[in-house]
């Protein structure tokens, strides 16, 4: 599986390099508006950076896909399918890999906002105001839900069972196009169009679990999106296994 | 011993392999003959345990093949499939990851055989050299069944009988290579059985020696024989 996960890394290695590079670029203009004290170009600056957040994830989760989609559905699919491993750690691999990244783009971006907040805070002399104020909205949020260390941990846990559960439909959406389609042009979007459909089924679903913001709604919502998780990657694994032709 | 029996697939409605039964023992270079759309690819797709059969059964050492028998059974498919991305060395490596059977030393002396540099880009390769290339790292396994699909598809004429020779030094003496081609006279150097498939149906199997001392007939007069008939001349 590491061999695999490996390659993996290696396939999507230019989206990230490209991630990176904008990412760079973006944060060096905002450094120098900084220096430069023009605000014009930090709210600019600011703005792309946050779309670049945004919209960086949602390209690396694109680009895992398309991987999947080209392995699946060109020649270079010997380079998997001859060899001894499992449609199950096959598609593991690429699931791990695309959860991965996501999140370490995302924690990258993350880490760089919180940089650029205190830069700016810095600049304009309002860090100490900003840190009070945060102190007093963290506390005010907390007894607003009354939450404590475990319902915050399901919280989070049950935004990364989504994550996870999103990643396994898309891969599972593409992997029921590659099956019904082997190889047509449009078969990426119907990957997409398939996607798109089952995700919004998923969040109908999760709509469902009433809105408690306690620990039991939390659970649900983790329990859930594992759930459907597990059984796409089944589902796709084993598609992967009987239907899908090099 | 591989053996498919009774095997069949389909495409849709298209039959690829109809009802084949066939032995493949060990000590043997066979030749998977027909002409295009004949079954070839399929069965040997089939016998990598790279497609599962509609009925019938593909068995390695009296196992169906799969997973496990990947492990010795090495296939080449016609059409180059190595990452763009990647250099010679790297497919070399690649193959070294995942089969315990590869040999890096006779990666590398068959790449030097074959004038090929482990620092060449795949996406810069062409043709000839990508068909070089796919010969020397799948020889480059100590297979126990080496299956080549049109191995001297995109290597010219003055390099096919050196090549032709570099596989057939690699294969150990117990193991088995198959490989299908249109260039019967090629194969006829090489081979000593000889498997006809027609129309997705096994039309004869042959020992080579057995075939010219009871018909008098070449591989290539065989052939002649065998297909002319499907055309209907």
């Amino acid at each position: 599986m590491a061999k695999l996960l490996r390659y993996e890394f290696r396939k999507t290695m230019l989206a990230k390099i490209i991630m990176l590079a904008i990412a760079g670029t973006l944060e060096l203009i905002f450094v120098i508006s900084l220096l430069t004290d023009s605000r014009t170009l930090i709210a600019f600056s600011s703005l792309m950076l946050l779309s670049a957040a945004t919209n960086g994830i949602t390209f690396i989760g694109l680009w895992s896909l398309i991987v999947l989609h080209r392995d699946t559905n060109s020649k270079q699919s010997y380079m998997l399918f001859m060899t001894p491993n499992s449609s199950f750690r096959i598609l593991g691999a690429k699931v791990i890999e695309c959860a991965l990244s996501i999140l370490l783009v995302g924690a990258c971006f993350t880490a760089l906002g919180f940089l650029d907040v205190a830069l700016v805070l810095n600049h304009f002399k309002a860090l100490d105001d900003f840190l009070s104020m945060i102190r007093s909205l963290g506390g005010e949020v907390a007894k607003i839900l009354s939450m404590d260390s475990g319902t915050i941990i399901l919280l989070v846990l049950s935004v990364l069972s989504m994550y996870l559960m999103m990643v396994n439909i898309a891969f599972f959406a593409d992997t029921l196009s590659s099956a019904l389609l082997r190889g047509k042009k449009a078969g990426f979007l119907v990957t997409l169009a398939f996607f798109l459909a089952m995700f919004i089924g998923m969040i109908a679903l999760l709509n469902l679990v009433p809105s408690t913001f306690d620990a039991k709604e939390y659970l649900l919502r983790t329990a859930i999106a594992l759930g459907v998780s597990v059984a796409a990657y089944l589902g796709g694994a084993l598609l992967m296994d009987a239907k899908l032709s090099v | 011993m591989l053996e498919s029996k009774d095997i069949t697939m389909r495409f849709g409605k298209t039959v690829a392999v109809d009802h084949i039964s066939l032995r493949l023992e060990p000590g043997h270079i066979y030749a998977l003959l027909g002409p295009n759309g004949s079954g070839k690819t399929t069965w040997m797709k089939l016998a990598a345990g790279l497609l599962k059969p509609a009925s019938g059964e593909m068995l390695w050492n009296g196992q169906p093949v799969g997973i496990e028998s990947r492990k010795e059974i090495a296939y080449m498919s016609t059409e180059p499939y190595f990452y763009n991305w990647m250099t010679a060395g790297g497919v070399g490596k690649y193959y070294a990851d995942f089969f315990g059977d590869y040999d890096a030393e006779r990666f590398a002396d068959l790449l030097d055989r074959m004038e090929l540099t482990p620092e060449l880009k795949v996406k810069e390769m062409s043709s000839g050299m990508l068909a070089k290339l796919k010969i020397a790292v799948t020889m480059a396994r100590r297979a126990k069944v080496w299956l080549l699909d049109e191995p001297f598809n995109g290597i010219d004429l003055l390099a096919r009988d050196e090549i032709a020779r570099l596989i057939v030094e690699s294969v150990d003496k117990d193991a088995i290579l198959a490989m299908s081609s249109h260039l019967v006279e090629e194969m006829e150097a090489v081979a000593d059985k000889a498997v006809f498939i027609k129309k997705g149906v096994l039309a004869e199997s042959w020992d080579l020696e057995e075939l010219r001392q009871e018909t008098g007939l070449s591989m290539a007069d065989r052939y002649r024989e065998v297909y002319s008939r499907q055309k209907g001349v």
